[in-house]
């Protein structure tokens, strides 16, 4: 407890605002709270400390002690797994539940595993590739997030899989290999997400848990698309992810968390909006045509629609569930953008003037949705987030050399004035609401 | 519950060691009974963010002309190197072919990165596993130049000597004109 605060508590008593009992018992009540996360900051600073040395390690090793003979480098490549793993037993027997020791135990532990990997791949000249040395160093070191528990592991190893998935879909040009470990890599993180979903959900660890599993998802799902897919899918896939990410964030477990907390509604609402900008120009629905269809038969052989039904079936199921938690039905559009967009696909392929009017529609039906939300919950930031919506939209348009002038220029003067009614009805809503 | 953790660990801890251990196990093999081989390396000073600067080698014998070539070689992946020596003592490529040789046959696993088809023949390029030399970082890039250089003047012989046992194989060496990479280095610094 700060000294300000108990002299503060001290100067509401001397003001006979609280009595010196309560005074007490608030003291009492934080001293409690303190007792119960003894030692957050010093496992915070143990935590970076590890992961310095971690890779510290890494970095030695990597120097290739030419000088040391094989015998000698093989000692050393089993010395960092022997501290580790000490660490990690002294750990399990003397500090089962000191967050201090636990984590950064953990997380020296998963870096010796790749120093002493790495010793041994340079002293026999190995030369595997960059998913081969990931998938090998994260099937080691996955346990530990459950054994210590080690939650900054389970971290890493997320980042870990994502280079691992990067390393083999996107950066492993001419081949066409689909990283399908990722999935089996992920599957194995998930019951320690739902070991904290359950019982922490309001902890850091948990919301950068979410953040990692969002950013990976996002980056990965691309490196599963190959030669045979088309771009049009891929993109279709990409906005269904968002729409599942929108609804998972507006879904009970997150709905009140404060936004920096929610990943998946960030990621979901501005993903979801950059998808439909980007479709919503008339040559990303040409140009894809003239290139792709080349050689690539039909609409139907991308593996990537499959891909995309199987993820807007999630996200029907969430729609679903919402529903049936929620006592009364609140519509949100957000969430059925990839819906949309497949049934435009779908319908309009041949005709794309028509699809990308109705994705302008679409994206304006979103603006006036937040902007309307934003007035009735007497929120400024949601307010200008639909009129930011449509400020992009105008911009785009702008430079669209399809739409004539004087149509452009309505548009933009309705918008326009349109964002100081907005604003000024809302202020003007404010007053009222203060004066009352 | 303690004590399935430290179960669970020690269990973890063993994988851990066995890993590694058995990738030694495999190159040490490799290295005590397995027959050597001298690959003629033909002409960048690339590194990897955990093993640290190798020298990027590149193989004269990385093809082959066959008039009959394996039909399951055009699924591409992994295929059987076949060695034998030239005249020189040179590795030299007998035949690749898709399912794995009889153990009395000198061979080494290697992957196809394409098939040249010509009328009556194919030309299958080869990617063998041995194609990083690791060295201590202040050294590969003296040792990268060396390697360059002396693969361009074809009055100098560069080869890597390969130690093969069972389709693995590991580098023993790099040579420059009969003589250690490592020591051609030493005296570049003199």
């Amino acid at each position: 407890m700060s000294k300000s605060f108990v002299k503060e508590l001290q100067e509401l008593v001397g003001a006979n605002i609280i009595t010196p009992a309560t005074a007490q018992e608030i003291a009492d009540y934080y001293k409690q709270g303190e007792k119960e996360r003894p030692n957050r900051f010093s496992a915070v600073v143990n935590i970076l400390g590890a992961l310095l040395v971690g890779l510290g390690i890494v970095l030695v090793v990597a120097h290739n002690w030419d000088e040391l003979g094989r015998k000698a480098k093989t000692f050393f490549a089993f010395l960092p797994l022997v501290i580790g793993q000490g660490l990690c037993l002294y750990v399990l027997f003397k500090k089962k539940n000191n967050i201090a020791w636990h984590e950064p135990a953990g997380v020296i532990l998963f870096f010796a595993v790749a120093a002493s990997i790495s010793l041994i791949s340079h002293t026999y000249h190995i030369s595997g590739t960059m998913s081969s040395f990931l998938l090998t160093w994260m099937l080691l070191t996955i346990p530990l997030v459950y054994i210590l528990p080690s939650s900054v592991v389970a971290l890493l190893y997320i980042a870990g899989i994502t280079w691992y998935a990067c390393a083999t879909g996107y950066f492993n040009y001419p081949d066409d290999t689909v990283p399908f470990y990722y999935l089996l890599l992920l599957g194995l993180v998930i019951p320690h997400y739902y070991t904290w979903l359950a019982h922490k959900k309001e902890s850091n660890f948990f919301h950068l848990l979410n953040w990692l599993l969002a950013l990976s998802v996002t980056i990965v799902l691309g490196s599963f698309s190959t030669g045979q897919d088309r771009s049009d899918w891929v993109f279709t896939a990409y906005l269904a992810l968002f729409s599942v990410f929108y609804l998972l964030g507006r879904s009970e477990n997150f709905s009140n968390k404060k936004l920096f907390a929610n990943p998946f509604l960030i990621i979901g609402t501005l993903g979801t909006i950059f998808i439909l900008m980007f479709r919503s120009f008339d040559w990303s629905w040409t140009d894809g045509y003239r290139y792709s269809d080349i050689d690539r038969p039909s609409i139907y052989s991308s593996p990537f629609l499959y891909i995309t039904i199987i993820i807007l079936i999630v996200a029907a199921g969430l729609v679903l569930s919402g529903y049936k938690a929620a006592k009364e039905i609140i519509f949100d559009p957000t969430g059925f953008s990839g819906f949309v967009l497949l049934i435009l696909l779908l319908a309009f392929r041949n005709t794309p003037h028509i699809a990308v009017l109705f994705i302008n529609l679409w994206i304006l039906f979103l603006a006036v949705f937040f902007i309307r939300k934003g007035a009735l919950q007497d929120h400024l930031g949601i307010l200008n987030f639909g009129l930011f919506i449509i400020a992009i939209l105008a911009v785009l348009r702008f430079f669209d050399d399809e739409i004539p002038f004087i149509w452009r220029g309505f548009f933009f003067l309705i918008t326009g004035a349109g964002f100081f009614a907005a604003n000024y009805m809302m202020v003007k809503k404010r007053k009222m609401i203060a004066k009352k | 519950m303690k004590q399935f953790a430290i179960g669970a660990f020690i269990i973890i801890a063993v994988v851990q060691w066995f890993v590694p251990g058995k990738m030694i196990w495999d190159k040490d093999a490799v290295l005590r009974k397995g027959k050597t081989f001298n690959f003629r390396t033909a002409p960048v000073d690339p590194s990897h963010p955990f093993k640290g600067r190798y020298i990027a080698l590149s193989f004269k014998e990385n093809e082959f002309t066959t008039t009959s070539p394996d039909s399951g070689l055009f699924h591409y992946g992994n295929a059987y190197v076949l060695l034998e020596k030239d005249g020189n003592g040179f590795a030299k490529i007998k035949n690749v072919v898709k399912q794995k040789p009889g153990a009395a046959l000198d061979y080494v696993k290697a992957s196809i990165s394409y098939i040249n088809r010509r009328k009556d023949t194919a030309v299958i390029h080869l990617l063998y596993p041995f194609d990083e030399f690791y060295m201590d970082e202040f050294k590969a890039p003296k040792a990268e130049t060396a390697y360059r250089e002396s693969t361009r003047d074809s009055t100098q012989k560069t080869y890597a000597i390969v130690s093969i046992l069972n389709g693995d194989a590991v580098i023993k060496d790099v040579m420059i004109n009969e003589q250690p990479i490592r020591q051609v280095i030493r005296k570049m610094d003199k």
